[in-house]
């Protein structure tokens, strides 16, 4: 064996089994032709470019997220990887959804609703612009997450890019950027989520859209209790979805665990540091009390899902999917 | 059977053992010139696809051959590989004749 072959034999073994087995063989007999070999100086001083370990790297991620020729557990991790994706981004939907409405109402755009009178100081600039532009872009990813749409990896990235870009160019305190780091989660997911066949009446999604939308009450006539504001917090209510989430699955008997289990667990511990970063707030009085409550369930939903998920992950064998 | 349209990688593929059966990097070259040098198929690109397309059973292992101590497998088409790749054939063909008729129209 010569060293060039010993490095592509190396670099194959990035590739998880089954495929590893299955292709290193033929991938680095088909890596030496196409780096003509034949030459001894390259045989011997050679090395895989960078684009050949890029394109290894990729092959190898893939098939760690369930592309064909993974194995049993690498399809549950796909999965786990397609379900924060999906709930995340449709999560993330919501609140854009939002948004967007205040942006139309603020500014008179909503048919059979008044404008409130704001004078000079409803201000817009090219950062509003931006953020108009990502929210649209944020629900047009959601629904292409729940279709399994292969545009949704670009689309994730330009989410992600237009969240972040922003952020962390405006961003007055460090620990604001913590919130950032929540939602980049759901999102880096999506951008790596394996292509698949639509979510098949995806209803336990409803509750995620149907929650944000208690936020609505707060632009009723009449201010609500100062304790509740906590609740219309989207960070706190996603923590709390999480929670009742994690309670249903792990009080469900008699179906297949992991994927599921993981999947709130990640997304229970994503929500952590966007809440980390409203512990300094103290007023309105008991908001700080209702985060650090949420803060405390939120990370024993991912403690205990998280151990559920990963024991059903680990216990499933390595092989072919498709077998 | 799947409708959707092959990508371009896929459909190369495909092509490129309509033939006779070839390994990785006969597969390479084929589609190299199949595709005038415009695609070059990275070697992970290739068996991701491969992969994917024995997984659909629409290319299956023809032979395995022993080369200077190496194994060199030879893939070949399936009936049900060649029915995609006539599909997407008749596709691509219905496509370009509508946008040729399209482009004899001369606007006035």
């Amino acid at each position: 064996m010569s060293p060039l072959e010993e490095r592509y034999r190396r670099l194959l073994a990035w590739l998880p089994e089954p495929a590893r087995s299955r292709w290193a063989d033929d991938m680095t007999e088909t890596y030496l032709q196409v780096e003509t070999a034949d030459d001894p100086e390259y045989a011997e001083f050679g090395s895989p470019s960078l684009t050949d370990r890029l394109d290894v790297a990729r092959l190898a991620l893939s098939l760690r997220l369930g592309a064909p020729g993974a194995s049993v557990r690498a399809v549950a991790t796909g999965q786990t990887v397609r379900l924060v994706a999906v709930a995340g981004t449709v999560a993330l939907a919501s609140q854009a959804l939002l948004g967007l409405f205040s942006t139309a109402w603020l500014h008179g755009r909503l048919p059979f609703i008044d404008a409130p009178d704001l004078g000079d100081r409803l201000l817009w600039g090219p950062a509003n612009a931006v953020h108009t532009v990502v929210s649209a872009l944020t629900v047009v990813l959601a629904v292409c997450a729940v279709r399994g749409l292969a545009a949704t990896r670009p689309l994730a990235v330009v989410v992600l890019i237009g969240q972040l870009v922003p952020a962390v160019v405006s961003v007055i305190r460090p620990l604001e950027l913590l919130f950032q780091l929540t939602i980049a989660v759901p999102l880096v997911a999506a951008a790596l989520m394996p292509p698949g066949r639509p979510m098949h009446r995806p209803l336990w999604l409803v509750p995620i859209p149907l929650v944000a939308s208690v936020s609505l009450a707060a632009l009723g006539p009449g201010e609500p209790p100062e304790w509740t504001w906590g609740l219309f917090d989207p960070v706190v209510q996603w923590a709390l979805l999480t929670v009742v989430a994690g309670a249903v699955l792990l009080l469900r008997r008699g179906r297949a665990r992991g994927p599921a289990e993981l999947a709130v667990a990640v997304l229970a511990l994503a929500t952590v540091p966007a809440l980390a970063s409203r512990w300094p707030y103290d007023t309105p009085p008991g908001y700080a009390t209702v985060v650090v409550l949420a803060t405390l369930a939120a990370a024993a939903t991912a403690v205990a899902t998280g151990a559920v998920g990963l024991r059903a992950l680990r216990a499933l064998p390595v092989v072919p999917a498709d077998h | 059977m799947d409708v959707r349209p092959l990508t371009e990688p896929t459909f190369f593929v495909l092509a490129a053992l309509a033939d006779q059966p070839r390994h990785g990097y006969g597969v390479i070259g084929e589609v190299q010139g199949l595709s005038g040098g415009r695609v070059t198929l990275r070697v992970g690109t290739l068996y991701g696809v491969l992969d994917r397309l024995v997984a659909e059973g629409q290319v299956a292992l023809d032979r395995e051959e022993v080369h200077a101590g190496r194994l060199r497998r030879y893939f070949r088409l399936t009936d049900a590989g060649r029915l995609a790749l006539e599909t997407e054939v008749a596709r691509q063909e219905a496509n370009a004749r509508a946008a040729r008729a399209r482009l004899a129209v001369r606007p006035a």
